[in-house]
């Protein structure tokens, strides 16, 4: 059977449009799809590098900064550190001028690596010394943070008051360091 | 013809002189640059093209001849002539009958010749045209001379029927290889001669001359309705003595439709003029020219069509399937390497998944241990700016007062006046460090003296990083 030119062309286009479609359902269009995908997921990851190094910039800015703050006071066991509370505690009532009723440790508790312990004061004075006290606590560079607090006038009119606080101190364990710093390995 | 090119150079070859003529265009017209006349040295000729043409290299560069493109006239006497017959025909079908019949010429004597017509082959009417030759060996010599001498021919054609052309009248050339006569009627060249006499040469020579330019002016019609184009330079009595051979009408003498520069004749021998450089003028403007020559054995329209051994379309769709092979090849090794580049950054983040968790858990650590140490809650401060709220003279008063590390706190008290209590706990909602300021109980007491108890519930945020 003769071919005319007219027919020729047609098929030869036809031939083309076919294989354009082809090429387009098994190459070009999946490839461009897993090129956007790729490049989705490195911009993704670029993202979360950026971030990771941030972090890791925070967690040494972060470590520098504790040894700095914490060196000489943070103790590792829990009975130096209420001793160190207890002491501290003594010291501050004396040093304000109120008088010390009741001193106890109250509870052990861990939380985010670190041992708390809280201890309860109770103590007779005027609002000066009470302020004083609370003055000496904040001013002061070991580990401790007024858990509660509450003020009761003895008698109304006076400046008698009573003063029932929560203090609050960390230790931190050499044991759960070690452990931890080898689980982080 | 030569498009792209500033200048060209029109190299009129004689069998002992070549003329040359740099043109360039400017404003349209012609201008000459520079004219020489270059004499072969004794022993170095047509038949050692290389070194004809690194001498005349050297030459041309001595004259300051810049031009890269040259057209290239050749002597009548190098060329053979035969007249064919053309039935009515288009171009194209006229071509090929030429071109058959130059087959056969070729064929029956055994010579490689390169031919082309003269005037355009095919029209309405049958019709005689020139066909032109010269043999192959002599053009590629000539081929080879350009190449040594740093040209491009841009063509190869008959200086005279050139030089014709550009005077558009039947013109008498004398050049140092002889005399050329062409006859040209109806526009075009239609008989051409050529001798290798002389008018300078001897007295005794000149009746075989004369005899045949007399002829020949016969031909043309009168001698008066011919132009000279003097290439040797004539005095006044040889140009008389030429003119009266013709027939006795003073011939016209050519003029040169270009401008000359006025150190355009550099490489000329003392004595010349620029009209003996008419030659080179003509075939370096007709180089210069849109119209391709008429006669061009460089690319002549009877050399057989160069046979495709693919096709067009064959050749147009293998470039178009390597380019869209390239293409695809580009963009998967284009995605591949993406891809590469986003497994190697997710290994990279997986990789530092631990030392991001010992990160975050020092972060954290440091977080909550410095609220032991340099974020305690500001107690002082809630209580002197709770005190603040109060006003001197107010009969009122606090019993308790309480507060949580969280910044919650609470006061308990008594006052004899509603409205004091109010006052206060207005001022507590006005104070930028207080919110959820709430009033949670307010009932009289029940002693005689009519006291009013309350409880005021607040959140402290103010003065966070103090102590």
């Amino acid at each position: 059977m003769k071919v005319s030119q007219r027919e020729r062309y047609i098929s030869i286009a036809a031939g083309v449009v076919v294989a354009l479609f082809v090429l387009d359902q098994f190459a070009l269009s999946p490839w461009f799809s897993r090129w956007t995908a790729a490049d989705t997921r490195i911009a993704d990851q670029k993202d979360r590098l950026a971030q990771a190094k941030q972090t890791f910039d925070g967690g040494e800015r972060a470590n520098r900064r504790w040894a700095e703050i914490s060196k000489r006071t943070l103790k590792a066991d829990a009975p130096a550190a209420e001793s160190q509370i207890l002491n501290a505690a003594r010291q501050w009532a004396q040093t304000a001028g109120l008088s010390l009723t009741s001193l106890k440790p109250e509870r052990s508790e861990k939380e985010q690596g670190f041992m708390k312990i809280t201890i309860r004061a109770t103590a007779n004075g005027s609002l000066s010394q009470i302020t004083r006290f609370i003055d000496e606590a904040g001013d002061s560079p070991l580990p401790v943070r007024i858990a509660d607090l509450q003020i009761s006038a003895h008698k109304e009119g006076t400046d008698d008051l009573s003063m029932l606080i929560g203090l609050a101190t960390i230790y931190q364990p050499v044991v759960s360091q070690t452990a931890g710093t080898e689980a982080n390995r | 013809m030569l498009f792209g090119s500033r200048n060209i150079l029109g190299l009129a070859l004689g069998d002992r002189t070549i003329q040359c003529a740099q043109i360039a265009t400017a404003g349209g017209r012609s201008v000459v640059e520079r004219l020489a006349r270059y004499e072969l040295p004794p022993g170095v000729g047509y038949e050692q093209p290389d070194a004809l043409g690194a001498l005349l290299k050297t030459f041309l560069r001595e004259h300051h001849f810049t031009a890269t493109h040259t057209m290239i006239g050749l002597p009548l006497r190098w060329l053979v002539t035969h007249a064919a017959d053309l039935p009515p025909a288009d171009p194209a079908a006229a071509c090929a009958m030429l071109r058959l019949q130059v087959e056969r010429l070729s064929s029956d004597g055994e010579l490689d010749m390169v031919y082309d017509c003269v005037g355009e082959p095919g029209g309405d009417i049958a019709k005689q045209v020139m066909l032109v030759g010269v043999l192959r060996p002599q053009l590629d010599r000539i081929g080879k001379f350009a190449d040594a001498a740093g040209l491009t021919p841009v063509g190869v054609t008959p200086t005279a029927l050139i030089a014709g052309d550009a005077m558009n009248q039947s013109m008498l050339l004398l050049a140092d290889h002889g005399t050329e006569l062409v006859v040209r009627r109806d526009g075009a060249a239609q008989s051409w001669r050529h001798w290798r006499a002389m008018p300078r040469q001897a007295p005794s020579e000149l009746p075989v001359w004369s005899g045949e330019l007399r002829r020949n002016c016969a031909l043309a019609g009168r001698s008066g309705a011919m132009t000279l184009v003097d290439a040797v330079g004539l005095d006044e009595a040889r140009r008389k003595q030429l003119d009266d051979l013709a027939g006795g009408e003073p011939m016209a003498s050519a003029d040169i439709a270009a401008e000359i520069r006025p150190d355009a004749l550099n490489g000329a021998p003392p004595g010349s003029r620029a009209g003996m450089f008419i030659p080179a003028i003509a075939l370096g403007a007709a180089g210069r020219s849109a119209a391709a020559p008429r006669v061009n054995f460089a690319r002549s329209r009877l050399t057989p069509p160069r046979v495709r051994r693919f096709g067009r379309w064959r050749i147009t769709a293998v470039a178009a399937g390597l380019l869209l092979m390239t293409g695809l090849a580009a963009l998967y090794v284009t995605m591949q390497r993406r891809e590469g580049e986003a497994a190697r950054l997710e290994a990279r983040f997986k990789q530092q998944q631990p030392e991001l968790k010992t990160a975050k858990a020092d972060i954290t650590r440091f977080s909550y241990g410095r609220r032991y140490f340099e974020m305690r809650p500001p107690v002082l401060d809630c209580l002197k700016q709770i005190t603040r709220t109060f006003r001197d003279g107010e009969p009122i008063w606090v019993t308790t007062f309480t507060m949580k590390d969280t910044g919650k706190g609470r006061m308990q008290g008594k006052s004899t006046e509603q409205r004091v209590i109010l006052a206060v706990l207005d001022r507590l909602r006005g104070d930028a460090n207080f919110s959820d300021v709430q009033l949670q109980d307010m009932r009289e007491g029940s002693g005689r003296e009519r006291e009013v108890m309350f409880s005021i519930s607040l959140t402290y945020h103010g003065g966070r990083n103090g102590s």
